[in-house]
C-alpha cells in the first residue's frame, strides 16, 4: 500500500461514514486542527462531519532532508465528528482493518494523552493510538476549543500519514516509503525538505518576518473589527505559522514566545466568539445536518436504540 | 440473598485512574449497602483500562427493618394533667400516619421533653432500592481529570460505554450518563469482543477470563512478571522490572502476553540511561541484563493480546525500537563531536525564566555562589574547586540535543558527558544529582558535592524568585518553589549543615545586583515555614515546632535539632516539671523589662541560690545546645526546677520596693534566657491535667 493509497482509503472510508471530504487548507499550518473546518466547526451546537489531509508546517522540525524520522512538513489526515458518537473507537478500528492492518496480527493500544495547542486556546483528552510500539493516531475528544467548552464534544482523530505508510511498508527512513508505484517519498518531498530548513533555519529575514507578524495581527484585528471573521482567521493562521518560523529561527526568548503565543490565542478566541454569533444569528444552518440516518448504525447501543 | 454485579464498561482508562477507582468503588459500594441496611457477605473489585466491577456476595434481599422517632409538639402541649392526648396530638400523628396512643415522650438534651411519633420501616426490596444509589456511586467516582463526551454533560475519565447491573440473575434498572445498565458484557477486543449476557453475578471473573479479559489486576501482574522472568531467563538474563512501568503496563491491558525482541548490540555502546529511557518510558518496554547489571540487546514488550501472529507484533516492536535507537545514537554522536564545556556559551540563549535571566546568567550565577557557600562550610581547597567546576557545567547538558530529545535525562546526560570529558568521579555525579530531589519520594543528593551543588542551585532560584515577587501564594505554585525550598531543607538536614540562611540568602540576592533585607528575610521565612511543615510531616506536633522555630532564627538545623529532641521528652514524665517551672518564670515577666542582676539586692536565701544555678548551668546548657545536643541540655536545665519553685513559694517576685522587685525579674529572665536554648517552653500546648499529673 502506497502513501497515496493509505489516503485514498481513508477518504473513501470516511465519506462512507457521512463526512464531508474537504480539502487542504490553503494556508500554513502547524497541523489539522487549525484548518477552519475543525476550529471553526468545533465550535458551537451545530454538528459536523469532516475529513481532509492537512500538509502541516513545523519549520523548527525540519532537518533538511537528512534525518530519516524528521519533517519541516508532514501529512496528517484529520477526521472530525462532532457531537462523538458512541461507537467512534470502534470505526476508528474499522478505518485501520480497511488499510490492512488486521488487529488480531498486532498489538493495538490506546495510551492516555492529554493533548493542548495552547496558540488556539484547544485541549481534550484522549489517547495516542500505538501499532506495535508504532504511535500512529492521535485521538482526542476535544473538551475546549478558543477557551471555550465544546459543546458537543467533537472527537478529533488525527493519523500520522507518513508513519502509517513506514509502518505498512516497513521502511525505517521516511525518505524510502513509496508514494505512488516507482515514486518515492523521497523524490516528491526532499528537496522541499532541504529547502525550506535551509529557509527557516538559516536564511529567513527576521527582520521581514516579524513585520509580517505585526502587519498580520493588526489586519487580523482590522477584519475582525469589520466582522469578517474567515478572514481575520485567516490572518490569525499567518501570524501562527510567522511565530513558527521566527522561533525555528532561534530568536524568540521564552519571555517573548509567552507573550506571542499570547497575542496568539486573544485573536484566535476573538474570531471563535465571533464565528459563533455569527453561526447564531444565522440560525446555526446546520443544526440539522448530518442526522444520525446518514451515519451508519453501528455497536451496541446505536444497534438497540434503532 | 442474591450477589450483586455492576461492572462499568469504559473506553481506555488513564492506567494512574484504574486502581483509585476500584478503592472508591470498594468503598462506595460498601457504603451505599451499610446506609441502605443491605446485609452483605464479601466484596471484590476488578479493574481493567476498559472496565471497573465489583462482586458483592449475599445481598439481602430486603432492607432491614428500622425504626425513626420524629419529633411532635412538646409533651405538656400533647398530653393533658391526666396524661391524655391533647387536640395537638391528634393532629401530629394523624400528620405522620400513627395512632394517636402509639405517641411516645422524649426528652432531649436540656431535659425538654415532646411527643414523638415512632414510624416503622419495614424496608424495601433491594431491587428497588438499589438502582438509584449505584447510580449515584458512579456519579460520585472521582478522576484526576475528567472529560465529557458527545451531547452529554456527564463526566468521567474517558466515555462510559456500557453498563452491567445485575442482583441475582435480574437486571437492575439503572442508568448513568445517558447509558442504561443491562446483562450484555463485552470482551476483549480484538480477542472476544461480545457482546455477551452475564447469567449471574457470580459467574463474572470466569465468563470474563474465557472472554479473553482478566479482570483481576494481581493476576495480570503475576502473569506479567512471569512471563517477563521466563523470557529474559531463555537468554540467560534478568528483567529489569521496573514497578512503575510494571503498575502501568498492568493497568494498560485486559489479557497480557509477554514477548521478548532484540536490537543490534551496536546500541549497547549508549549509555545505559540512555538506553532504559528509550525502552522504559517510550517504548513501554522492560529491559533485560545480565547477571553482572549490564544491559542485554534484548527487550521484554507486553501485547494486550494472545500469542497468535506473535512474530509479526516483535518484529514491529523490533523495527520501531531499532529507528528510536537509531535517533538516540545520531543524538548521540552529534552531542559527542564537543566537550561539555563546549556547550555553556549556547545557554545564554536559553531562558531560565523570564525574570532570572538565561541559563548562561544562572551558570555565572551558580559559580560564584558555589564560592561564597564553599567558604561559608569552610570546605577544603579540593572540595571547592570540585564545586565550582561542576556548577560551570552542571547545566550545560540542557542544550545538548539529546536532552532536547529526551528532557527527562537532564543532569544524567551532564554527568555522562562530563565523565567522558574526564572530569573527576565527584565533579560527574554532582551535576547528575543536583536537581534531586526531584519530588515527592525521591531522596536528596546522594553524594556530598551533589548536595552542596544542589543547595547552590535551589537558593539561587529559591532568592531569585522571592526577589522577583513570584512567592508561592495558596495553592499557586507555577514555579515550584515550594519543591525547592523543600530540596534545600532535606539537604541542609541530611548534611547537617549548620549555617545561617540569611546570610546565604544574601549571597544568593547579591548575584541578582540586590541587597534588600526584606527579601532576605522573607526567603528565611520560606524555609522555616517549609520546615515547619517537614517537621508536622514526620510526626512532631505543630506546638512543639513552634517552640523549637521561636529560638532557631535562620539555623535551619537547630530549629530542627530542638524540635526532634523537645518532641521527644515532651510526652515523657519529667517534662512537665520543666515546662512548669519555664512557664511561671516566663509569665511574670513583661516584654519590656530590662535590667542586670545585682546579688547585692537578694534578701531571701532562695534568690542567691537560683542566681547560683542559673550561674552554674548556663554554661553546660549553652554549649550542649551549641553543639546540637538538645536532649543533653535539657537535662542540665533540670536543676533549675527546684530553685524557680521555690522561689514562687518563698518570695514575693513583685516586691514592693521597686528595685528589689526589679532584681527579681531580672533573676527570671536570666532563667527564661537559660530554656531558650532549648526552646520557647511556652508555645507548648500543655493542658492542665498534664501539668498537674507530671509536675
Amino acid at each position: 500500500m502506497t502513501f497515496q493509497d493509505v489516503i485514498l482509503v481513508l477518504q473513501r472510508f470516511w465519506a462512507a461514514q457521512g463526512c464531508v471530504i474537504e480539502q487542504p487548507y490553503d494556508i500554513e499550518v502547524g497541523a489539522g486542527t487549525m484548518h477552519p473546518a475543525t476550529f471553526l466547526r468545533a465550535l458551537g451546537p451545530e454538528p459536523w462531519r469532516v475529513a481532509y489531509v492537512q500538509p502541516s508546517r513545523r519549520p523548527a522540525d525540519g532537518r533538511y532532508g537528512e534525518n530519516p524520522n524528521r519533517l519541516f512538513k508532514h501529512y496528517q489526515f484529520q477526521v472530525i465528528l462532532k457531537p462523538s458518537p458512541d461507537d467512534v473507537q470502534e470505526t476508528y478500528l474499522a478505518s485501520l482493518r480497511e488499510l490492512g492492518i488486521d488487529l488480531l496480527e498486532h498489538d493495538i493500544r490506546f495510551l492516555e494523552d492529554d493533548w493542548e495547542a495552547p496558540t488556539i486556546g484547544a485541549s481534550g483528552l484522549g489517547w495516542q493510538v500505538f501499532l506495535d510500539g508504532q504511535e500512529i493516531t492521535q485521538f482526542t475528544y476535544f473538551q475546549q476549543v478558543a477557551g471555550l467548552e465544546a459543546r458537543p464534544v467533537s472527537a478529533e482523530i488525527t493519523y500520522g500519514v507518513e508513519r502509517i505508510t513506514m509502518f505498512i511498508q516497513r521502511k525505517a527512513d521516511v525518505f524510502d516509503i513509496a508514494w505512488a508505484p516507482g515514486v518515492s517519498y523521497g523524490e516528491v518531498r526532499r528537496e522541499d525538505e532541504a529547502q525550506q530548513s535551509r529557509y527557516g533555519f538559516d536564511t529567513a529575514d527576521v527582520t521581514m518576518l516579524r513585520t509580517w507578524f505585526e502587519g498580520a495581527e493588526a489586519e487580523a484585528k482590522r477584519l475582525l473589527e469589520a466582522h469578517l471573521v474567515l478572514p481575520a482567521y485567516d490572518y490569525v493562521l499567518k501570524c501562527s505559522h510567522l511565530f513558527n518560523l521566527l522561533e525555528a529561527r532561534g530568536t524568540v526568548g521564552v519571555a517573548e514566545r509567552t507573550t506571542l503565543m499570547a497575542r496568539s490565542r486573544a485573536l484566535a478566541r476573538r474570531c471563535a466568539e465571533s464565528y459563533i454569533s455569527d453561526r447564531e444569528a444565522k440560525g446555526f444552518p446546520l443544526r440539522n445536518a448530518f442526522a444520525p440516518a446518514a451515519a451508519p448504525r453501528r455497536g451496541h447501543r446505536g444497534a438497540r436504540r434503532g | 440473598m442474591a450477589d450483586l454485579l455492576l461492572e462499568i464498561g469504559t473506553e481506555e482508562l488513564p492506567p494512574g485512574d484504574v486502581g483509585p477507582a476500584m478503592e472508591q468503588l470498594a468503598g462506595a459500594v460498601g457504603r451505599t449497602l451499610d446506609t441502605l441496611r443491605l446485609l452483605r457477605g464479601r466484596t471484590t473489585t476488578y479493574g481493567t483500562p476498559r472496565r471497573l466491577a465489583v462482586l458483592v456476595r449475599e445481598v439481602a434481599d430486603r432492607q432491614g427493618p428500622a425504626e425513626r422517632r420524629v419529633r411532635g409538639p412538646a409533651a405538656a402541649a400533647a398530653f393533658d394533667q391526666e396524661g391524655r392526648p391533647t387536640q395537638a396530638a391528634v393532629g401530629f400523628a394523624r400528620s405522620q400516619g400513627v395512632r394517636v396512643d402509639s405517641l411516645e415522650v422524649i426528652e432531649e438534651s436540656g431535659g425538654r421533653r415532646y411527643a414523638a411519633a415512632v414510624l416503622k420501616d419495614p424496608g424495601k426490596a433491594a431491587r428497588t432500592v438499589l438502582p438509584e444509589a449505584l447510580a449515584a456511586v458512579i456519579a460520585g467516582l472521582t478522576f484526576a481529570k475528567t472529560m465529557r463526551w458527545g451531547g452529554g454533560e456527564a463526566r468521567f475519565a474517558r466515555p462510559i460505554r456500557w453498563l452491567v447491573a445485575l442482583l441475582g440473575a435480574s437486571v437492575l434498572p439503572l442508568e448513568a450518563a445517558g447509558v442504561r445498565a443491562s446483562r450484555i458484557t463485552r470482551g476483549h477486543r480484538p480477542l472476544a469482543p461480545g457482546p455477551r449476557a452475564i447469567a449471574r453475578p457470580a459467574q463474572y471473573p470466569a465468563l470474563l477470563r474465557a472472554l479473553k479479559v482478566i479482570v483481576d489486576p494481581a493476576a495480570r501482574r503475576r502473569s506479567i512478571e512471569e512471563q517477563a522472568t521466563r523470557l529474559a531467563a531463555d537468554v540467560e538474563g534478568k528483567v529489569v522490572l521496573d514497578p512503575h512501568l510494571l503498575e502501568e503496563i498492568v493497568m494498560s491491558v485486559e489479557h497480557p502476553y509477554a514477548l521478548r525482541g532484540s536490537f543490534d548490540g551496536a546500541f549497547l555502546l549508549l549509555p545505559r540511561e540512555v538506553l532504559v529511557t528509550v525502552m522504559q518510558h517510550h517504548q513501554k518496554y522492560f529491559a533485560v541484563e545480565d547477571a553482572r547489571g549490564r544491559l542485554l540487546g534484548a527487550f521484554i514488550a507486553v501485547r494486550d493480546g494472545g500469542p497468535a501472529h506473535a512474530a509479526t507484533v516483535r518484529q514491529g516492536h523490533e523495527w520501531v525500537l531499532a529507528a528510536r535507537l537509531a535517533d538516540a545514537r545520531f543524538f548521540f554522536e552529534e552531542d559527542r563531536k564537543h566537550h561539555l564545556e563546549d556547550f555553556v556559551p549556547a545557554l545564554d540563549g536559553l531562558v531560565f525564566q523570564a525574570q532570572l535571566g538565561t541559563v548562561g546568567d544562572k551558570t555565572r550565577r551558580l559559580a560564584a555562589l558555589a564560592g561564597t557557600v564553599a567558604s561559608m562550610l569552610g570546605l577544603d581547597g579540593r572540595t571547592t574547586e570540585s564545586l565550582a567546576r561542576a556548577a560551570a557545567l552542571c547545566k550545560a547538558d540542557l542544550v545538548t540535543r539529546l536532552v532536547g530529545e529526551f528532557p527527562e535525562l537532564q543532569g544524567t546526560i551532564g554527568q555522562i558527558y562530563a565523565s567522558l570529558d574526564g572530569a573527576g568521579t565527584d565533579v560527574a555525579r554532582a551535576i547528575g544529582e543536583h536537581y534531586r530531589p526531584t519530588g515527592a519520594g525521591d531522596s536528596p543528593p546522594r553524594t556530598e558535592l551533589g548536595a552542596y551543588l544542589g543547595l547552590v542551585d535551589k537558593t539561587d532560584t529559591l532568592a531569585g524568585a522571592i526577589g522577583a515577587g513570584l512567592t508561592p501564594t495558596g495553592s499557586q505554585d507555577p514555579y515550584g518553589l515550594r519543591r525547592t525550598g523543600q530540596g534545600i531543607i532535606e539537604i541542609v538536614l541530611m548534611l547537617r549543615l549548620r549555617l545561617s540562611m540569611k546570610t546565604l540568602a544574601y549571597a544568593a540576592l547579591a548575584q541578582f545586583g540586590r541587597s534588600d533585607e526584606q527579601v532576605a528575610d522573607d526567603v528565611v521565612e520560606f524555609l522555616r515555614q517549609r520546615l515547619r511543615g517537614t517537621l508536622i510531616e514526620r510526626g512532631v506536633r505543630y506546638d512543639v515546632a513552634d517552640a523549637a522555630l521561636a529560638v532557631s532564627g535562620d539555623d535551619l538545623l537547630a530549629a530542627a535539632g530542638r524540635a526532634e529532641a523537645v518532641a521527644d521528652a515532651v510526652g515523657r514524665a519529667g517534662f512537665a516539671p520543666l515546662y512548669v517551672a519555664y512557664d511561671r518564670a516566663s509569665r511574670i515577666l513583661t516584654a519590656d523589662g530590662m535590667g542586670s542582676i545585682d546579688p547585692a539586692l537578694f534578701e531571701a536565701p532562695i534568690e542567691r541560690r537560683l542566681f547560683e544555678v542559673v550561674r552554674s548551668v548556663e554554661h553546660p546548657v549553652a554549649e550542649a545546645a551549641g553543639a546540637g545536643e538538645y536532649a543533653a541540655a535539657m537535662e542540665h536545665l533540670r536543676p533549675l526546677v527546684g530553685p524557680v519553685n521555690q522561689i514562687f513559694d518563698d518570695v514575693l517576685i513583685m516586691a514592693p520596693d521597686e528595685r528589689v522587685r526589679a532584681n527579681r525579674l531580672a533573676l527570671l529572665r536570666a532563667v527564661v534566657a537559660v530554656f531558650r536554648h532549648v526552646a520557647d517552653f511556652a508555645k507548648i500546648v500543655m493542658s492542665e491535667e498534664e501539668k498537674q499529673v507530671n509536675g
